[in-house]
């Protein structure tokens, strides 16, 4: 994992690259990084898998985390970003 | 200890659950379990505890399947560890599958209680079962067996009733995960019907181990 700043430059951020990986592991893994961070500080989930990059944040929502964001990218992943309620 | 990667796998199932968080799995994976008793729904029960992640299960009294069950257990999940006996054990967790709703049960609850423990009880019937977390000012295992409309002789003749096993292990690893106790109330399980059916027993002022139970503390 790799912490890098955001563009506004304010708020820290977490980078998880979860290429190569499935469900349900996708979203616990970005569930439990969550928990080890403070309210307010963003995590970014890389996926390649399709059903992750819907069920991520589906899940997130139910178990009320924040989702900023989900980018399809041209290499054919898909970013997430996610903020710590 | 954080949970390792093949642990995050392993337990990812339970994992999705909103508050069960990576710190409920370590509490779990701390935790010791004493079970009292034998039959099929205890040895499921220890199996979903071996699946859980409790770590360290001690089984009280000598069976003759006690190896097999130990073998089954590791080879389910070599975070636990399957124990023979448990004398001198100070565990986390009670879980009572022992065939007995008289003196043995009340002091085996009694006992636990004073010790500060969580002491969970299954008693099966014939068709049903009654699985009860006892807490301070609850009657003994008699009354409630008798609130249920069961007699002692009822548990002469168990049946299967296999239900009952996997439900302890689930309320063993809620309580143990920190997650808290389902209920207090006796959970009637009727295998026949499928049906659950919750029964709050208060103690009778007339039975002597009831009065035994409420000494105890
Ligand atoms: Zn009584």
């Amino acid at each position: 994992m790799a912490n890098e700043r955001s563009a506004s430059g304010s708020t820290s951020r977490k980078l998880l690259d979860l290429r190569g990986e499935v469900c349900p592991y996708t979203f616990v893994k970005s569930k439990l990084t969550l928990e080890q961070m403070a309210p307010g500080e963003e995590l970014v989930v890389t996926v390649d898998y399709e059903p992750s990059s819907r069920n991520i944040p589906k899940s997130m929502r139910i178990i009320g985390e924040e989702v900023v964001s989900v980018a399809a990218k041209d290499d054919g992943t898909w970013e997430i970003v996610l903020r710590k309620a | 200890m954080p949970l390792r990667d093949d642990q995050i796998r392993r337990y990812a199932r339970q994992l999705v659950m909103r508050d069960f968080t990576g710190a409920a799995q370590e509490c779990l994976l701390k935790s010791r379990v004493l079970v009292y008793g034998e039959g099929p729904p205890m040895d499921l029960c220890v199996l979903y505890l071996a699946a859980a992640g409790v770590g360290d299960i001690h089984l009280s009294g000598v069976r003759p399947s006690v190896l097999d069950l130990i073998w089954r257990a590791a080879a389910l999940n070599p975070d636990c560890r399957v124990h023979e006996g448990g004398r001198g054990l100070r565990p986390d967790y009670v879980i009572d599958f022992a065939q007995d709703a008289g003196p043995g049960a009340a002091r085996r609850a009694a006992g636990a209680l004073r010790a500060g423990l969580p002491y969970l009880k299954v008693l099966r019937a014939a068709g049903a079962a009654i699985m009860k977390r006892w807490r301070e000012g609850d009657p003994c295992p008699g009354c409630v067996l008798n609130a249920a409309g069961l007699k002692q002789t009822d548990l002469l003749n168990p049946g299967e009733t296999s239900v009952s096993g996997p439900a302890a292990a689930a309320f063993a690893t809620l309580e143990l995960a920190g997650l808290g106790v389902p209920t207090h109330n006796a959970l009637l399980m009727d295998a026949d019907k499928g049906a659950y059916r919750e029964l709050a027993a208060t103690p009778l002022p007339e039975c002597i181990m009831c009065a035994e139970l409420a000494d105890g503390r």
